[in-house]
C-alpha cells in the first residue's frame, strides 16, 4: 500500500552503482523519463497501487488522515497526486484495528490517489558526512524500493544542509526514488531537484496558510497586511486554483486568521502553488531547459540578484552557475 | 421584490413565491425558506465551491450589516456589493442589522446609535452610518436599523425605549431609502418589536400602519426583540412563543413576507411557520455544527423511517449498534416496531418508549412541558439537543454507518460516523466542514418538508412527527 521508505544517515564511497534507469518492486515501480544534461535533476514516473505519480513531486501533509480542512476533491483539484499520512498519529487515533475494519486509510479518508505514510521522528547521523556515508552504504545494501533522506528539517543551516543532500544523492542508486523529508520552501525545492531529489513533503504550505500567508512566485504575501485592504486582484493572476478564480486579496484580508474559511482558501491555493511549481520543474527537465528555469526562478525570487551564498554554491556543485 | 401568497393552509402556514429581486429579477424562491447564514460574508467553514455542493448557486444568503461595519470604504471602492465581494455573486442577499448566531450584548444602545460588535470590539452605528453601509452592500432586501435589545427578562422601560428608538430609526430609514440611488430595487423590511409583552407587540404592529405616512415603501417584516441572538434562542419553546408571535403577526397585511432570524429549534420554527412566518435563517444548524453535532431529527413526513433504517431493523446482528444509537439521542424510531429491539430496550430501565401505549395529544403535551422544566442533565456535559447526535461521543468511534442513514448529503454519501468522530476527536478543521455540509443539507430538507406539509395541509403531522422523536430522545 504505502511506498516503503528507509532512512539514510551516512554512506561510504560507493562502488559504481547500477546504470539502469528503472527499478521495480511489489509496491512500487520507478522509471526515469528525462534527465537534465547539466545538473542531477531528473523527471520520472513512480507507479504505486493507487496512482502513478509524476516526479519530482511535492507531497502535502495530511497527518491525521485529513488534508487540514479540505475535501479530498479540493486536494485533487489542486493537482495533488500523493499525500502524506502519519502512522504514529493514526496508530494512536483512530488506531490500527479500526482502520482495518474500515478497509484501510484510503477508504477512511476517501482519498483515491496515492498515500505515503511515515512515522516521523527520524533521528540520524545528522550533518556529519562520514556518518552519513556509513549509513548510506548499509541502506543501499538492503535494496529498498526507495530512499528517504531524513534528519534535515530541523532548521539547520542551509550551507550544511545542501552538501548532505548532495552527498546522499551522489551515492544512492539512480534508478530508485529519493525522498527528502521536510523540505517545502520553493527555493529549497528547486535546489534539491537540481541535486537529484525526487520527492518532498512539508507542512509549510498548509501551516503558513493558517497564519494568513499565501505563496507566490517571489515568496509569500501575508494577507493580514493593510496593503491588501483594497487590493481587488486574486492572490496570483496566473494561478487557476479555486481560490484565485473566485476570491480577491481584499476579501481574504477581511477574514484571514478570523474565519476557518480563510484557512481553507489559502491552503487550497498554497497546495496548488506547490503543484504548479513542481509541474514547471518537470516540464523544464523534459525539455532540457531546467537550467534556464532555475535561472529565471531565482532571478524572480531574489530581487537585484541578491542570491544567498548557499544557493549559489549548491547550484554550482551541479554545474548551474547563477548569473549575476 | 414581489411576494405572492399561493396557498394558506387550514392547519397553519402559507406557501409563497418570492421573486422580482434586485439581483435576480426572474428567479423565484418558494417560501417558507431558510436563508443561508454567513459569517464575514461566507457560509461558516464552507468555501464557495464546497457551499455549492450543498445548495443552489442562486439561493438566498443572509449577511449581517454588523460583519461589514468596518468595511464601508472597501465596499465603496469595490462597487459591486457584498455578495460579489464575498465570492457569492449569483446569490441574492438579505442584510440584517445583527448576526443572529452570536449573542448581542445587552444594554449598549443609546442616542448615538445601535451597538454592533466586530472583531475589534464595539461600534456605535448611527442611522447615517447604517444606511451608508447598507447602500454599499447592495442588498436585495434589508432590515431597517432597529433597537431589538429585548428578551423575556426585559423591563418595561427597556421595551418602550426599544420601540421608541426603533420607530425613529424606521422613519429615518424610509426617508433615506426614498432618495438613495444605491438602494433602488432593494426592499425595506420593518422590524416587529415589543419584547415579551403581547400588548406592546400588538400595539407596535398596528402602529406601523398608523404612524407611517407612506407604508407602500415597506416590503416585508422582520420579527425581532424576542431574543438577543446567539445560542440562548435555542431554548425558547414553541408554546411560550405562541401568543407573542400571534400578537406581532395578526395585525399585519397578509400579502407581505415575514422573516424571523435566529437559532430557533426545529419545533419553534414550525410554530413560527404555523403563524405565517415565511423566511428563516440557518443559524441553528450552525450552532449544532459548532458543538460537533449532526442533525438527525426526522424531517420527512411520508416515511417515519428512512430506507437505511428499514433494512437495518431486519438484521439481528445490528441490535447492539442500534442500542447505542438509542442512547445517542439520534431521534430515530426503532423500538416500537420491532419486538426484538423492544426486549433489549426493556432491559434498560431508562428507556420507557416501548412500554408506553400511544398517548393522547394532551398527555404528550403535558409530558413535553415536564421535560422542559426538569432540564434533562446532559451526558458528559456536552451541549447537545434531542435533534442531533454528538460526534465527540465515544460511542461513534467504530460506527461504520453515515451520520444519518438515508441522508443524501456529501458527508453521508462519502464518510462514516467513525471518520467524523476521529476528526472531531483530534480537533481537525475538516470536522466542522463535513458537519456544516450535513447540517445545512438536513436543514434545507426540513424546509422542503415544511413546504410540502403546508401544501398538503399536514403541518400538524410534521410537527407531531418531530415532537414524538424529541420526546423519545429525551427519555432515552
Amino acid at each position: 500500500m504505502a511506498a516503503a521508505a528507509s532512512t539514510i544517515s551516512g554512506t561510504s564511497a560507493m562502488a559504481s552503482a547500477a546504470v539502469s534507469s528503472s527499478s521495480s518492486s511489489p509496491a512500487l515501480s520507478f522509471r526515469i523519463l528525462s534527465e537534465c544534461s547539466k545538473s542531477k535533476a531528473r523527471t520520472s514516473l513512480m507507479k504505486l497501487p493507487h496512482y502513478t505519480v509524476e516526479l519530482p513531486m511535492f507531497m502535502p501533509v495530511g497527518t491525521q488522515g485529513t488534508m487540514k480542512g479540505l475535501l479530498p476533491g479540493q486536494v485533487k483539484d489542486a493537482k495533488a497526486q500523493i499525500i502524506l499520512g502519519n502512522t504514529y498519529h493514526l496508530g494512536t487515533r483512530p488506531g490500527k484495528d479500526l482502520l482495518n475494519d474500515i478497509g484501510g486509510l484510503h477508504k477512511f479518508m476517501q482519498w483515491d490517489r496515492a498515500l505515503l505514510t511515515d512515522s516521523g521522528g527520524f533521528q540520524m547521523g545528522g550533518l556529519f558526512p562520514d556518518l552519513r556515508k556509513i549509513s548510506l552504504e548499509q541502506l543501499i545494501a538492503r535494496d529498498a524500493p526507495g530512499y528517504a533522506i531524513g534528519g534535515l528539517s530541523g532548521g539547520e543551516e542551509k550551507d550544511k544542509f545542501w552538501p548532505t543532500v548532495h552527498l546522499c544523492t551522489d551515492h544512492l542508486p539512480k534508478n530508485k526514488p529519493r525522498y527528502c523529508m521536510g523540505v517545502g520552501f520553493a527555493v529549497d525545492l528547486v535546489v534539491c531537484c537540481a541535486l537529484g531529489v525526487d520527492m518532498f513533503d512539508c507542512v509549510f504550505p498548509t501551516r503558513t496558510a493558517r497564519f494568513g500567508c499565501a505563496l507566490i512566485d517571489n515568496g509569500q504575501i501575508n494577507l493580514k497586511a493593510r496593503d491588501f485592504a483594497t487590493d481587488f486582484r486574486p492572490i496570483d493572476e496566473k494561478c487557476d486554483c479555486e481560490t484565485c478564480k473566485n476570491y480577491t486579496r481584499a476579501y481574504l484580508h477581511t477574514i484571514v486568521t478570523k474565519e476557518t474559511v480563510a484557512c481553507h482558501l489559502l491552503s487550497m491555493h498554497n497546495i496548488a502553488y506547490q503543484m504548479r511549481l513542481m509541474k514547471n520543474i518537470r516540464e523544464s527537465i523534459k525539455e532540457d531547459r531546467f537550467v534556464d528555469f532555475v535561472q529565471d526562478f531565482m532571478a524572480c525570487y531574489y530581487k537585484d540578484q541578491s542570491y544567498p551564498q548557499w544557493v549559489i554554491d549548491a547550484l554550482a556543485a551541479v554545474n548551474i552557475i547563477l548569473k549575476k | 421584490m414581489k411576494f405572492i401568497v399561493e396557498h394558506v393552509s387550514k392547519q397553519g402556514g402559507r406557501i409563497g413565491k418570492l421573486t422580482g429581486l434586485r439581483s435576480q429579477p426572474d428567479v423565484v424562491h418558494d417560501t417558507p425558506l431558510s436563508l443561508i447564514s454567513t459569517v464575514g460574508g461566507s457560509a461558516p467553514h464552507l468555501t464557495q465551491d464546497v457551499l455549492h455542493l450543498v445548495v443552489g448557486k442562486d439561493s438566498p444568503v443572509c449577511v449581517p450589516a454588523q460583519h461589514f461595519s468596518e468595511h464601508v470604504k472597501v465596499l465603496q471602492s469595490y462597487r459591486r456589493g457584498v455578495a460579489h465581494f464575498s465570492a457569492l455573486q449569483g446569490h441574492c442577499v438579505c442584510v440584517t442589522a445583527q448576526d443572529s448566531s452570536k449573542v448581542t450584548p445587552s444594554g449598549y444602545n443609546d442616542k448615538s446609535g445601535v451597538s454592533m460588535w466586530t472583531y475589534r470590539g464595539r461600534q456605535s452605528v448611527s442611522i447615517d452610518k447604517y444606511m451608508e453601509l447598507v447602500e454599499t452592500m447592495q442588498p436585495d432586501w434589508y432590515e431597517a436599523l432597529n433597537d431589538a435589545d429585548t428578551d423575556s427578562a426585559s423591563s418595561k422601560k427597556r421595551v418602550s425605549k426599544s420601540t421608541a428608538m426603533s420607530m425613529a430609526y424606521l422613519k429615518q430609514c424610509i426617508d433615506h431609502h426614498k432618495v438613495a440611488k444605491g438602494l433602488q430595487g432593494s426592499a425595506l423590511f420593518a422590524p416587529l418589536l415589543g419584547g415579551h409583552s403581547e400588548g406592546d407587540r400588538s400595539r407596535w404592529s398596528k402602529s406601523l400602519a398608523e404612524k407611517l405616512e407612506d407604508t407602500s415603501i415597506i416590503s416585508g417584516y422582520a420579527l425581532l426583540g424576542l431574543h438577543t441572538n446567539g445560542p440562548p434562542t435555542e431554548k425558547l419553546e414553541p408554546e411560550s412563543m405562541h401568543n407573542l408571535i400571534k400578537a406581532s403577526i395578526d395585525p399585519l397585511p397578509a400579502d407581505l413576507p415575514r422573516q424571523a432570524a435566529g437559532m430557533w429549534n426545529p419545533l419553534t420554527v414550525l410554530k413560527l411557520a404555523e403563524h405565517g412566518v415565511d423566511i428563516f435563517d440557518s443559524a441553528f444548524p450552525f450552532l449544532v455544527t459548532e458543538r460537533r453535532g449532526a442533525l438527525t431529527f426526522p424531517c420527512r413526513l411520508n416515511k417515519t423511517l428512512t430506507d437505511g433504517e428499514c433494512s437495518k431493523n431486519d438484521k439481528l446482528e445490528h441490535r447492539n449498534k442500534r442500542l447505542k444509537v438509542c442512547e445517542d439521542n439520534s431521534g430515530t424510531k426503532m423500538c416500537e416496531d420491532n419486538p426484538d429491539t423492544k426486549m433489549m430496550c426493556e432491559e434498560k430501565p431508562k428507556t420507557k418508549m416501548c412500554e408506553d401505549k400511544p398517548k393522547t395529544k394532551m398527555e404528550e403535551e403535558e409530558n413535553a412541558k415536564k421535560e422542559d422544566k426538569e432540564n434533562q442533565p446532559i451526558r458528559e456535559k456536552e451541549a447537545t439537543s434531542p435533534y442531533e447526535i454528538n460526534l465527540k461521543d465515544k460511542s461513534n468511534v467504530s460506527q461504520l454507518e453515515p451520520l444519518l442513514a438515508g441522508c443524501e448529503c456529501y458527508t453521508c454519501k462519502n464518510f462514516t460516523r467513525a471518520y467524523v468522530h476521529h476528526l472531531a476527536n483530534v480537533n481537525e478543521l475538516l470536522a466542522p466542514v463535513l458537519l456544516m455540509m450535513h447540517n445545512l443539507h438536513h436543514w434545507m430538507d426540513f424546509f422542503t418538508s415544511i413546504r410540502e406539509a403546508i401544501k398538503t395541509d399536514r403541518l400538524e403531522d410534521l410537527r407531531s412527527l418531530i415532537e414524538s422523536s424529541v420526546l423519545e430522545s429525551k427519555e432515552a
